[in-house]
């Protein structure tokens, strides 16, 4: 009998909480609309930021090649031997595709760079300004000076390890996109005509 | 054995609860218990990670106010440096205009940033603040409202006006391409 009570009792319990949680959502329904809304808007500006770090970097690299600047930057070619075999520019148009994406990543990461540098200065900078009140006060920021010289520091050493990484991968993908084109026009040399420059192009321009 | 019933009947019934309710974090329902009015005594609001929110933190309130419930006060913390936030502001009634006041107050220096929506309206309105953050939503008729504050993270604040523009400007922007196909070898 008491067994027979407490379930009784737990399904009861259960049941409560359901209907409540239940008259909730339908009052949680006419607020989710606007939650999608703004979760979407938010997501796409931040895609947005993004979009133009990469924009931003390659512009003010007179080296890379913007589409609303058709005089300047990277323009790879596959050579005539490939741009009269139907199957070979196509193939050479999937491969640059990857070269396109690494070269974003590289782009957009160096701005993002720049902009952590740029945070890091104006603390510096508000530190330094703090650090004029008194002696006591002085040393704080001395040594919170020291920790944002530290954190800089630990900053630069995994950027540029995973730049060296991500300009080791666009080096494999012209490497390999030079095999494709010497497969179908022997001789070619592709990569030391097209991809090794750009290659060191990444090398020196990149890391810090 | 009996107690093991108990607690399987109880997790079925509550499981899809429990899984509804991870959709929407960290969201205040005011409409259920309401915020107090007072700026001088606001509920604190905590910017937390929002699944799927792939940058920054926010805080969302559902709402109900006007009528009886004259205002909604919210604080959001302090941040002693300028900092860019999001605020969307959205009315979900057939009631009056919704007003939200944002009070940014920084030792003697005090800002007021006034959204206003109308009925089934909404506003995006992007602030750079710094100091005590204060949000307070006042409306005359009964109604509910959507607000949510959004801050994407230090990046964006690095960003001069300039550049912040630029970003608004390019807001669906397709990805840029590094690298053009020509004929021939190239360049």
């Amino acid at each position: 009998m008491i067994r027979i009570l407490q379930i009784l009792i737990a399904v009861m319990l259960a049941q409560s909480i359901s209907q409540s949680a239940r008259a909730d959502d339908v009052s949680d329904a006419l607020f989710q609309p606007s939650f999608s809304n703004m979760m979407t808007g938010a997501s796409a500006f931040a895609h947005t930021l993004i979009n133009y770090h990469a924009f931003q970097q390659c512009a003010s690299d007179p080296s890379c090649g913007m589409p609303d600047d058709p005089g300047s930057g990277f323009e790879v070619g596959a050579g005539s031997c490939c741009d009269n075999n139907d199957e070979c520019f196509n193939d050479f148009s999937r491969h640059v595709n990857r070269i396109d994406r690494a070269l974003f990543t590289l782009y957009s990461n160096d701005r993002r760079h720049n902009l952590v540098m740029r945070i890091q200065g104006a603390r510096m900078a508000a530190m330094r300004g703090a650090g004029g009140l008194s002696a006591p006060a002085a040393a704080v920021v001395a040594r919170q000076e020291a920790d944002i010289a530290i954190a800089e520091r630990n900053y630069l050493e995994k950027y540029n390890a995973k730049t060296n990484e991500n300009v080791g991968l666009l080096n494999d993908f012209l490497l390999e996109l030079g095999s494709v084109i010497n497969s179908y026009c022997e001789g070619s040399d592709w990569y030391q005509r097209n991809g090794l420059p750009l290659y060191l192009h990444a090398k020196i321009k990149f890391p810090k | 054995m009996s107690k093991f019933i108990c607690l399987l009947i109880s997790s079925l019934l509550v499981l899809p609860i429990t899984v509804e309710a991870q959709k929407y974090q960290n969201i205040v329902r005011d409409y259920r218990n309401d915020a107090g009015g007072d700026p001088e005594n606001p509920l604190r609001l905590q910017l937390k990670a929002q699944k799927d929110l792939k940058s920054g933190r926010m805080a969302a309130v559902w709402g109900s106010i006007g009528g009886d419930d004259e205002a909604d006060s919210f604080f959001l913390g302090k941040t002693p440096d300028l900092a860019r936030l999001q605020f969307d502001l959205t009315s979900l009634g057939v009631g009056d205009t919704i007003t939200l006041t944002v009070t940014a107050k920084e030792g003697q220096d005090v800002e007021h940033h006034k959204i206003e929506v109308t009925s089934g309206d909404s506003q995006k309105v992007w602030l750079r603040l710094r100091g005590k953050l204060v949000a307070r939503i006042t409306a005359v008729e009964a109604t509910n409202y959507a607000l949510y504050v959004w801050y994407p993270g230090d990046l964006f604040d690095a960003l001069t006006e300039n550049e912040f523009e630029d970003v608004i400007r390019h807001q669906g922007m397709e990805k840029p391409h590094m690298v053009r196909i020509v004929r021939g070898d190239g360049k």
